[in-house]
């Protein structure tokens, strides 16, 4: 809304009245939309308090006692903080840095392609794994890990003369790299299409002009698309740093199978306040993980779009 | 823009500003009254007058997949008993397993009208904690003689939390079980097995050794959704396994059963016999249950603690014929096994006293208990004989109108028997609770509110070793050492000494 008006900042003041006499049916317009972030959004947020109470349902939500920071303690004081904090991060670190590159090269590959009806088909192609439920995911994996059955263990391992296979739900070492590569495989598609979008927004004249100066195909991606897309990168990157406190909750407890030795390479925040309080259900405990996460996302949101800052304010958010 | 136009966009946006405006302000209403009535409605009952005015109860219940399509059929002629009885309705809320914990989050935060809800066994405490139900102690005096005459003294105290009971317990089986070893009879008669001769643990080596040889294509055990721990025990769980009591007693002193040598001695014996090849390749991480994994072929065996009743409904669901060879020959009663499912009153609760008279109703009215469970006869089930029923001709257990889980309901033994079940089997559950050896805390329910923070992390713990331990996947000298030292991080002292505090306490206020 204020980049919309920031043009008019210039009127004089006798015009401003006028000026909301002009807008007012899309002021009107925007009420329910306001409203609907009001209720929806920001009301909800005063469930805050929850964290800090120790809920009494016969009390109700307000009269409860307060506890202070009594339901954030659980997160720190437990020997795994370090772990699930680092797998947390470090897997969204990698969602974020190599997805970013993997959507982009894949919108790229994707705008070369000029015949339409491929183009389409390419595109289903890769954006139905987005549309499959984690859950069923979790069980395609497992068809191809599974200790007895599974098609590595059955099929593949064998060619290698490796007959007894590998208890994959058993080993983490090698889960960094089924996650990953899970990941990537469900979501590249889907994200690309954002790019895709902002490719074919892209005058072609630029690249007419690129290609008579005698401009190789890499030449124009790195000096024409490159720089134009650079904001919508970005922005897509700033946005996905508020949620690296947030972990992918199937792809980090249905894909492993909730298999509890794999403990050292998949337990993320989420899973570890699901696994933890699965028994009790205090609702407080796990309000205080959602606070933890949601501000934790907000700092680093607010330090991320302050250095964007400082090298191109164009580019930042706000 | 033309004036029209603007005025109707105008009272557009005006309209839909009241219609939340009205939305906001009649749901508040609502709150207000269901608050404000409660403490006059639950003060005003006394005995005589107790029944005058018309109630509805308004029953949760979890259902495991679809809802019945005969639920509102039945509701009704339950109603219809309890109108006769009691001046009283009954509308029961079916709630989806996968929804339930949160659905009753939610009814009892927003104040719904919400009387009576079975409640699982492991939420129990934390429900008392989060004060979602009531006391029933003084509601029991007076409304509960039904009740109490079902349960034993013993059992019905086990449900006391801080001296109170919040809740009455299923009627049920309130022990360990014997635990043993189901095995597959055809397989038993093939290699002439001689099952009278196992008598511990170790003497099944030879019996899986001879399976694994000769039937290539079955393991000799089967483990996944339950482990051979969870039924081969010698010691009262307290719960929840953080800290226990070795042979049902030890004087009451709280035991690390993770430091224990028998614990170590079991997980030596797990890893060998997985090392042998005797467990299926998945135990670890299979959400696959016993029965189904014989029913598939692909076992020979599991383990079982094994209840009056048992052998008839593994075998039906096994689909083979099975033969029992018990390991240990004493059952125990304890909290943990009496507590599995309870009924408690919501303290949404308006009318606490005649929730408890039809709660007292769901324990001795067999034609409530047999709508309940079965559904309406004719219908959904035909008599057999007087006491046992079948599905009406052309129906089975998947097409039926009606189905209900009768170990959620309060006493199952007042409703017919399947044909297939275990005809004697309530006779045989009373004599088991009866003769059982009641452990040292029976009674005692661990509360663990106090030391939540270091469950939380002691499940994580115990999440990431126990099934690899006790499955044998992992190597106990390797393992064993890791685990207990991550227990230790986690707080399982402070938690144990916890648990010792409140467990003396308890023994003193109960002259133990």
């Amino acid at each position: 809304m204020d980049t919309a008006l920031v043009p008019q900042a210039g009127i004089p003041h006798k015009k401003k009245k006028n000026k909301y006499r002009k807008y007012a049916p899309l002021l009107i317009m925007m009420v329910p939309g306001l409203l609907y972030l009001l209720f929806n959004n920001y009301l909800p947020m005063l469930g805050i308090a929850i964290a800090f109470k120790k809920i009494n349902f016969a009390k109700g939500l307000l009269e409860s006692d307060w506890v202070a920071f009594e339901n954030f303690k659980y997160l720190f004081k437990t020997s795994d903080a370090f772990i699930i904090t680092r797998n947390t991060i470090l897997y969204n670190l990698l969602f974020i840095v190599v997805g970013t590159f993997l959507s982009f090269a894949c919108a790229i590959l994707l705008n070369e392609i000029k015949n339409k009806a491929v183009l389409k088909f390419y595109q289903s192609i890769i954006t139905l794994p987005h549309l499959i439920s984690m859950v069923i995911v979790s069980y395609l994996v497992y068809a191809l890990l599974s200790a007895d059955t599974g098609f590595m263990n059955h099929t593949v391992l064998p060619w290698f003369g490796m007959k007894d296979g590998i208890s994959w739900y058993t080993e983490e070492k090698y889960w960094p790299w089924i996650l990953t590569l899970v990941h990537f495989w469900k979501s590249v598609g889907y994200s690309s299409i954002v790019f895709f979008a902002a490719l074919l927004g892209i005058d072609e004249e630029y690249y007419e002009a690129a290609r008579l100066d005698g401009a190789s195909r890499l030449q124009q991606i790195r000096h024409i698309t490159l720089p134009i897309l650079t904001p919508v990168i970005i922005m897509l990157t700033l946005l996905s740093i508020g949620r690296i406190f947030y972990s992918d909750f199937g792809l980090f407890y249905q894909v492993p199978m909730n298999s509890g030795a794999l403990f050292n390479t998949t337990a993320t925040i989420d899973t570890y306040v699901f696994k933890g309080l699965m028994g009790s259900g205090d609702i407080g405990m796990s309000a205080a993980a959602g606070v933890y996460q949601s501000i934790v996302g907000f700092l680093l949101v607010m330090l991320a779009n302050y250095i964007v800052r400082l090298y191109s304010k164009d580019s930042a958010l706000f | 823009m033309n004036k029209k136009a603007r005025l109707a966009t105008l009272t557009l946006a005006a309209v839909m500003l009241t219609g939340v405006a009205a939305g906001c302000s009649s749901s508040k209403n609502e709150g207000n009254k269901g608050t404000s009535s409660e403490p006059a409605s639950s003060a005003s009952a006394s005995p005589a007058s107790a029944t005058k005015d018309p109630y509805e109860i308004a029953i949760a219940v979890p259902v495991f997949g679809a809802v019945p399509k005969d639920l509102p059929a039945v509701q009704e002629e339950i109603s219809k008993i309890a109108q006769a009885k009691m001046n009283t309705t009954v509308k029961i809320i079916p709630v989806s397993i996968g929804a339930w914990g949160q659905q009753m989050n939610l009814m009892t935060s927003g104040r719904e009208k919400l009387d009576l809800f079975f409640e699982f066994g492991q939420g129990y405490s934390a429900d008392v904690a989060a004060g979602k139900i009531i006391p029933l102690d003084d509601l029991l005096n007076q409304y509960g003689e039904g009740i109490k005459n079902q349960i034993a003294p013993e059992y019905l105290n086990s449900a006391k939390i801080n001296g109170k009971i919040y809740g009455a317990p299923v009627y049920k089986d309130y022990t360990t079980g014997v635990p043993g070893v189901l095995m597959r009879k055809d397989l038993v008669d093939k290699y002439q097995i001689d099952v009278a001769s196992i008598k511990t643990i170790d003497d099944l080596d030879q019996v899986y050794e001879t399976i694994k040889k000769n039937e290539p294509t079955i393991v000799p055990l089967g483990a996944g959704l339950t482990l051979p721990s969870d039924k081969y025990v010698w010691y009262d769980k307290l719960g929840d396994r953080y800290g226990v009591l070795p042979g049902y007693d030890n004087d009451l002193k709280v035991v690390n059963l993770f430091e224990t040598k028998e614990y170590e001695d079991y997980l030596n014996k797990m890893h060998s016999w997985a090392k042998a090849g005797y467990f299926n390749k998945d135990a670890a991480t299979s959400q696959v249950g016993g029965f189904e994994l014989l029913k598939a072929d692909k076992a020979f065996s599991y383990f079982i603690g094994l209840k009056p009743g048992n052998l008839e409904s593994e075998t039906r669901a096994a689909g083979k014929e099975l033969v029992f060879v018990p390991l240990m020959s004493d059952i125990y009663a304890t909290t943990s096994d009496t507590l599995g499912g309870l009924w408690t009153i919501s303290s949404n609760s308006s009318n606490p006293e005649r929730v408890m008279m039809f709660m007292n109703l769901m324990y001795t009215d067999k034609d409530i208990a047999n709508l309940f469970i079965f559904g309406i006869e004719g219908k959904d089930y035909v008599k057999v004989t007087d006491t046992s029923i079948d599905y009406p001709e052309g129906v089975d257990s998947k097409t039926v109108g009606y189905s209900f889980q009768s170990w959620m309901y309060a006493n199952p033994s007042i409703a017919y028997l399947m044909k297939s079940d275990h005809q004697e089997m309530w006779k045989l559950t009373a004599e088991a609770n009866q003769n059982a050896i009641k452990s040292k805390a029976l009674g005692f329910a661990f509360n663990s509110e106090p030391v939540k923070n270091e469950i939380t992390a002691l499940k994580n713990v115990t999440d990431q070793y126990v099934k690899g331990l006790e499955t044998g996947t992992f190597d106990p000298a390797d393992k064993l050492p890791e685990f207990r030292a991550k227990l230790k991080a986690a707080g399982i002292d402070k938690v144990i000494a916890e648990k010792q505090k409140q467990l003396d306490a308890w023994a003193a206020a109960n002259q133990k």
